[in-house]
């Protein structure tokens, strides 16, 4: 008994220093197909699809009833669990490669999945417009002279936002931040302009709170500067 | 039995011991890898931003010594050329003032010196090559000179500081919030920035914005524009109007609301109560429109708003549709007034309206075109493969607006929209089409 005891002992502190020593490791989950992702995905997909025989109609990139009712079709036939959704198991079962949604290849699709990591690690939580006011505020601050001229350059500035300072911007975003993201690069700016906000709760910086707030959004104060 | 017993207790102290030593040795060697990796990462950023400050002073060193060349050579290939290097001066330095760790309330007057420096090099380079004179530009010139010389004088110092390891980078940037020796140096407290008026977008005569479509419009009340944002929203069914503030410009009414359906918010403007911004959220179903009734509901929802516009473009990104809508005038599409309305592919209703170029831009032109159609096919490349025709007022970098001929053309597969002037057939714009997998972009 005793031994059994020392030897869960040992166990326990090899697994514990091995769980230190590793340090914090995330994994990025493969892409799935779901309602909102991209065209080409939703494309490959249909086309094995069809080629396997659980999708009759046009390959047309569009994630319809058809679409859905072939990948559960797919997923029963080979023993998977029927969600609908092509994650990595059925994109495996598939012998499909679908390209992961935050490594888009044009510069466009690099905007919009850094913009929604920001908007993500700012602002979820807040109301849907509070998300594409704060993508709003970056790109105005884009087309502003008083900052960087790119997506890139104005999120990752010193000292400019709190998710870029605490690491919250490399999380994941989810389908709303990317969703807010795009309405703000199509033009949508419910600040009509503003290039500051803060969080009154939460703001310490003092030149901040001379702003003239316009607007108030969900947590966030929205300020032209 | 008992000696038995003794040893056996004695055994698991030993284990026991030795467990507790390997989990110390593990814990320890974490530890030392952990400090390790972390005194390398700050070595890497503090080395980052010694050499940002340095790009910083080498490009405001360089800057100030063209711009003073400038002032005495203000024509010609070697102003062209000058300016080239000023560009590319202005941008490197801004790059390297943004990446050093001062909080960008600081640095964002110096900040938009050197971007309006890039941009204006770029408008006075554009008028040199379109045979322009740049006598025009002297007092800018000298004006920004000046600026230059001051912020490399201060930047210069903490540079020096910093090389003589009389300012440690280490210590700085191991403090929060960070505090720059120089930040002061670089705030507008210490250097005056002058006004610069020219032809470009960042140019200091560009800041106001003036909504010609709400001039004259009659004032309306918080009450009314609630009303408007009602009528405007009757798809999700509103329970609740809460005003968010008021955007200062052009006064915008800014209404959060409620619905039985999905939530909203509608900028509704104070003069004329026009939606002008309307974003809606709510969960949308399966996918059951295509292209053409999007591009209907669109139309009809801008025209229930009091847009006159026809669909010009389609993006599709998931269960939504992005339809740009502009004015059509004698066949000429007002590219400046454009309103675009985002619909829901479930059933039709609009999940958002933006119209600010519209409210901006749109006024009666009694739009012509003087140059006859059939000639450009004559002034687009011979190799380019014609598919369609139409007049187009597009904006231009500069604020400008500009009557043109959009010439759709195709060249080895590739889609182009070439915008010809609609009076002496120069080349204006080129636009590539971009399929992304979700759509045509236009770049």
């Amino acid at each position: 008994m005793n031994k059994r005891r020392n030897i869960c002992l040992v166990f326990l502190a090899l697994l514990l220093a091995v769980t230190l020593m590793g340090g914090m490791t995330a994994h990025v989950d493969a892409a799935n197909i779901i309602k909102g992702d991209t065209k080409e995905n939703v494309r490959i997909v249909q086309q094995r699809l069809k080629e396997l025989g659980y999708y009759k109609i046009k390959v047309d990139g569009i994630w319809g009833p058809k679409t859905l009712a072939g990948v559960k079709n797919f997923q029963k036939a080979k023993g998977l669990v029927v969600d609908g959704i092509v994650g990595s198991r059925t994109e495996k079962a598939l012998g499909v490669t679908l390209k992961s949604s935050s490594s888009g290849s044009t510069t466009s699709n690099a905007d919009l999945n850094l913009l929604a990591r920001c908007v993500y690690g700012e602002a979820r939580g807040e109301p849907y417009t509070g998300q594409v006011a704060v993508a709003a505020v970056v790109l105005n601050r884009v087309r502003s002279s008083k900052f960087p001229n790119t997506v890139s350059g104005v999120i990752y500035q010193a000292g400019a936002f709190t998710a870029v300072a605490d690491g919250q911007i490399n999380l994941s975003p989810n389908t709303s931040a990317y969703n807010a993201a795009r309405d703000a690069l199509n033009g949508w700016d419910p600040t009509n302009g503003c290039l500051y906000y803060y969080n009154p709760a939460t703001a310490t910086s003092k030149w901040i709170w001379s702003l003239k707030v316009e607007l108030k959004i969900g947590r966030h104060n929205f300020a032209r500067g | 039995m008992e000696k038995h017993r003794i040893e056996k207790r004695k055994r698991g102290w030993i284990v026991t011991s030795v467990s507790l030593m390997l989990l110390t040795a593990c814990l320890g060697i974490s530890l030392v890898f952990a400090l390790g990796n972390n005194n390398a990462a700050q070595q890497a950023v503090e080395r980052t931003h010694e050499q940002n400050l340095y790009d910083l002073a080498d490009n405001l060193n360089n800057l100030e010594v063209n711009l003073s060349k400038l002032m005495i050579a203000p024509d010609g290939k070697f102003a062209a050329s000058l300016l080239t290097d000023v560009y590319g001066e202005a941008v490197s330095a801004e790059r390297a003032l943004s990446a050093l760790p001062i909080d960008s309330h600081s640095a964002e007057n110096a900040s938009g010196f050197l971007n309006q420096v890039a941009d204006f090099a770029v408008s006075y380079q554009r008028t040199l090559i379109a045979g322009g004179s740049g006598k025009g530009f002297a007092d800018n010139v000298e004006n920004m000179y000046v600026t230059a010389r001051r912020l490399n004088a201060e930047i210069s110092d903490s540079v020096s500081l910093v090389s003589q390891n009389k300012l440690d980078i280490r210590k700085i940037t191991a403090s929060k919030p960070y505090t720059f020796r120089y930040r002061e140096k670089i705030s507008h407290n210490s250097v005056e920035y002058p006004e610069l008026i020219y032809d470009g977008p960042f140019s200091d005569g560009r800041t106001s914005d003036c909504y010609k479509c709400l001039e004259g419009g009659e004032e309306i009340t918080l009450k009314e524009a609630k009303d408007i944002a009602v009528a405007a929203l009757s798809d999700i069914k509103v329970k609740k109007v809460v005003s968010a503030g008021k955007s200062a410009d052009e006064p915008m009414y800014e209404l959060v609301v409620e619905g039985e359906r999905g939530d909203a918010y509608v900028s509704v403007s104070q003069h004329g109560g026009r939606v002008m911004n309307m974003s809606v959220s709510r969960p949308l179903g399966n996918v059951m429109l295509g292209e053409n009734s999007a591009k209907a509901c669109a139309k009809e929802f801008a025209a229930r708003l009091g847009y006159d516009v026809e669909p010009v473009w389609y993006l599709t990104a998931g269960d939504v549709a992005y339809v740009n809508l502009a004015p059509v005038e004698n066949d000429v599409v007002m590219y400046t007034d454009l309103v675009k309305v985002k619909v829901a592919l479930d059933n039709g209703e609009a999940l958002g309206l933006e119209a600010k170029n519209y409210c901006l831009n749109h006024t009666n032109r009694n739009v012509r075109l003087t140059m006859n159609r059939a000639a450009v096919p004559t002034l687009i490349d011979s190799r380019l493969e014609l598919v369609n025709v139409r007049g187009a007022l597009i904006p231009l970098e500069n604020g400008e607006q500009r009557l043109c001929y959009e010439a759709a053309c195709n060249y080895k597969g590739l889609d182009y929209f070439v915008y010809l002037d609609g009076v002496n057939g120069e080349t204006v714009k080129i636009m590539r089409v971009v399929d992304d997998g979700q759509g045509s972009l236009v770049m």
